[in-house]
């Protein structure tokens, strides 16, 4: 017992150990993973601000590139700006890509001094980029220009000759030699305007004044205006065409220029401030670089508690080596001593159970707190179920002995009334055989019954054919009746149409009538000549009367045949309706005929029955007087063996005494 | 029996054997009239007296003329004035039925056409059958004649035509 609580708690210290150094470990291995982050993140933002440092600068130059004309500048200034926003944004930790990137709060108030320098480098670079197209097209018109003006020059030049040659006034030839010098000025100012300086604007204005002074002037050479008069000349006039030929295109382009100048000087301006601001601008992003920097170098404090609980988990498992070997030795001196008193307390048990082997069960083993302890404490329990055993075994052959006697006055008094069983037995199978011979009787009447009864329902069946042969009968009579009805009916319809055709006969009887007398009237105004027409009117008068009279007649037989045509057809529906009751009571005689039928067929199938049954009992009844013979053999064999069951229970008796003896070698305790 | 008497006696028996002989009684002189009915009555006219007899035909009512004036329709191509009989004599209205027809009367003046409810045609009148009106109180009958045990009133169409009570048309 006392090396379980050692070894307990031995486990319990050596469980805290290797708990506190696994959460030592842990704890070393999520600073060393927190300063791996911070570095990285630290290391990210440096390397960001040094690009936007980078990317500041070469905004400048490319933008003060752009300006001059240089495409390519333009685009790259696009991008560059792209990047610059995409990594300020970074910083600010609005990247969602590089969220590390974001700068701490600490540091919050140089990028907004960053923020606030790029809005306003910003506002001026968007200015730039919108004068993109006005930079590009101006530079390009200048080309165009500048590549005129050489002929334009020479041209005006060879007029200014060709004026002199042809003795021209002095006043025309000062306006020729003024256009030369007006060629000479367009080109310069238009150098001033490209190059975007500061006096661009002046610029501007002074080559619009030149371009329309010496458009001016052209046209009063060639059509003569208030600023020059006409010349007159042929050869100076076609030098004069070429002149406006060639100007025509530099106006063209002037005026193009003229109208981008202005947002060529808004890009031109906000250039200038450009290259005003950069310095600052550059300044405030390297502070801020260099800035991060510093914050990156400063890191790595945290590293140093790494190694600190690193060395705390080395040594707790150095301690936790010691303590194992420690407990292990002490252990293995407490297993020696144990062994020494188990051998002991064995050979105490073998001594105390050697009595017990000789059937002495008045004593008891003695029970330690030794290894036998638990051993002797079984075998005391054995001794004690062996006393109940023996105890058992005398006290059950003495109630045996007393049984076996009780039991050998019953069987001889059972052998007895085994006898007088087997002569009742035998009256009851002559009683059996006389009730078998009845059954049978029985049987042979039921058959009888049963063949009358099958005669029964033939007669039946057949009467129930007869009714349905009348219902089919019945029912082809009342078809016959309705067809009769129906030709009554088309008769009574064609007495109808009889009737309209005598109303029509009347109505032309009646007309007939009227024309005779008209006849009559006319002949009568005739006079004399009239006469024998008269007598034709009277008779055809006299003849519409007869005819009058036969419809009339004719009238009434046609009543009397619709009249009897509709009594005969009350008489066919009366017999219809008697016909469909016959039919019903035919029919229910058949119903009731059909029951019979059904009635006689259970009634034959029940007396089969019956019959089947009997013949069954007869054959039962035969069994059964052979069985009962068999009980009374039977009987008789009890009887015998009884006799013998009385001689082996003595036996028995004897038995028991003989277990009785054979427990009597146990020592009992006294009681 | 003297031989006056034997003559005599002779004739009678002759003209009791004479079967299939012509007649040898006395013909008794007829003058011809039309059988009517009109307001329930049976009623003769003279057939002399009639130019026609047709079916009712298709006439205008005239305003503010007596009830009796069924209207004004064309007859034959003459405008003729159409009478209800039966409306005039008994004050009943004429029944129109199939066999309504209209008297056409032969007058010097004017036309005129007479509704009765039927015509049964001509009748052979015998002049002793007839006799003088005793109280008249139908305007035109002036005599009757014995007919089928009744007595019929004869219209003479003339007489009545020609009466006040006819001219008197307007209500």
């Amino acid at each position: 017992m006392s090396l379980g609580v050692k070894l307990g708690g031995l486990s319990r210290q050596v469980i805290t150990l290797v708990v506190v150094a696994a959460i030592t470990l842990l704890v070393t291995v999520a600073i060393f993973i927190l300063s791996a982050m911070n570095d990285q993140a630290l290391l990210e933002r440096r390397l960001v601000a040094s690009q936007l440092e980078r990317l500041s600068q070469e905004m400048t130059i490319e933008t003060l590139r752009a300006v001059r004309g240089n495409k390519a500048s333009f685009d790259t200034v696009l991008s560059l700006r792209a990047q610059f926003i995409s990594d300020l944004n970074a910083l600010s930790g609005k990247d969602p890509k590089r969220p590390a990137a974001g700068v701490p709060n600490e540091r919050k108030a140089e990028l907004a001094k960053v923020q606030k320098s790029w809005d306003e480098y910003n506002l001026a670079l968007a200015k730039v980029l919108e004068g993109q197209k006005a930079i590009l097209g101006v530079g390009d018109l200048a080309s165009q220009i500048n590549q005129l003006l050489p002929d334009l020059l020479s041209s005006s030049d060879e007029v200014v000759q060709t004026l002199i040659a042809a003795q021209a006034s002095p006043q025309v030839v000062y306006l020729a030699t003024r256009q030369l010098m007006l060629v000479e000025r367009i080109g310069l100012t238009m150098g001033e305007i490209t190059s975007g300086g500061q006096n661009a604007a002046n610029a501007s204005d002074r080559f619009g004044r030149d371009v329309a002074l010496f458009g001016g002037v052209l046209n009063g050479f060639l059509n003569g205006n208030r600023m020059a008069p006409q010349i007159n000349d042929p050869a100076a006039r076609a030098k004069l065409r070429d002149v406006a030929v060639l100007f025509a295109t530099v106006n063209q382009g002037g005026s193009d220029l003229l109208s981008e100048a202005p947002t060529l000087l808004a890009a031109n301006q906000a250039a200038i401030k450009i290259d005003k601001i950069a310095g600052a601008f550059t300044g405030d992003v390297s502070k801020l670089s260099s800035t991060l920097a510093q914050d990156q170098v400063n890191a790595g404090q945290l590293a140093y508690f790494g190694y600190l609980t690193g060395l705390i988990v080395l040594l707790m498992l150095a301690w936790l080596g010691v303590v194992l070997v420690r407990d292990s030795r002490y252990a293995m001196k407490m297993t020696e001593s144990q062994n020494q008193r188990n051998q002991q307390a064995i050979l105490r048990l073998l001594d105390e159970m050697m009595t017990l082997a000789d059937g002495d069960l008045s004593s008891h083993t003695t029970v330690t707190e030794d290894i036998t302890g638990a051993i002797a404490d079984s075998v005391n329990y054995s001794i004690d179920a062996l006393r109940d055993l023996v105890g058992t075994i005398n006290d059950t052959s003495v109630r045996v002995a007393s049984a076996v006697q009780r039991s050998q006055a019953d069987s001889r008094a059972l052998a007895e009334t085994s006898r007088v069983q087997a002569e009742k037995i035998s009256s009851v199978s002559d009683a059996i055989a006389q009730m078998s011979d009845q059954i049978e009787a029985v049987s042979f009447n039921a058959q009888q019954s049963a063949t009358i009864a099958q005669s029964s329902v033939d007669v039946a069946h057949r009467g129930g054919d007869a009714v349905r042969e009348t219902i089919t009968g019945m029912a082809n009579i009342r078809e016959q009746i309705q067809e009769t009805a129906k030709r009554i009916k088309r008769l009574g319809e064609s007495s109808q149409e009889i009737g309209d055709i005598v109303g029509l006969i009347t109505d032309i009887a009646d007309q007939t009538n009227i024309l005779a007398l008209n006849a009559a009237i006319q002949a009568a105004m005739a006079g004399e000549a009239g006469r024998g027409f008269a007598v034709v009117a009277d008779e055809v008068q006299r003849l519409a009367e007869r005819v009058g009279k036969a419809t009339r007649q004719i009238e009434l037989l046609v009543n009397t045949i619709q009249t009897d045509t509709s009594e005969a057809m009350l008489a066919m529906e009366q017999t219809t309706t008697n016909v469909v009751s016959g039919a019903t009571l035919a029919e229910n005689a058949g119903k009731a005929l059909r029951e019979i039928e059904t009635v006689s067929l259970n009634l034959s199938e029940q007396i089969s029955e019956i019959a089947k049954v009997t013949e069954q009992e007869a054959l039962v009844a035969t069994n059964l007087r052979q069985t009962v013979n068999n009980i009374r053999a039977e009987t008789q064999e009890t009887t015998d063996k009884a006799s013998r069951a009385a001689d082996e229970i003595g036996a028995l008796g004897s038995l028991s005494q003989e277990l009785n003896n054979s427990v009597a070698g146990f020592k009992m305790p006294d009681r | 029996m003297n031989l006056f008497d034997y003559l005599c006696w002779v004739e009678t028996e002759a003209a009791a054997h004479a079967v299939g002989m012509p007649k040898t009684d006395k013909v008794e002189s007829t003058w011809q009239a039309v059988l009517f009915r009109a307001g329930g009555s049976r009623m003769l006219v003279p057939l002399v007296q009639v130019r026609a007899i047709l079916p009712p035909p298709r006439q205008v009512q005239i305003p503010g003329a007596k009830p009796w004036v069924v209207g004004l329709a064309n007859m034959r191509g003459e405008l003729t004035g159409v009478y209800d009989l039966a409306r005039l004599f008994f004050d009943l209205p004429s029944e129109p039925g199939r066999h309504s027809v209209v008297l056409l009367a032969k007058t010097q003046r004017f036309s005129a056409a007479f509704i009765v409810d039927r015509s049964y045609g001509i009748r052979q009148i015998p002049f002793s059958a007839e006799r003088a009106v005793k109280e008249p109180h139908l305007q035109g009958v002036l005599r009757e004649v014995r007919m089928d045990n009744d007595w019929l009133p004869i219209l003479n169409l003339d007489a009545l035509t020609d009466s006040d009570q006819f001219m008197n048309a307007v209500a």
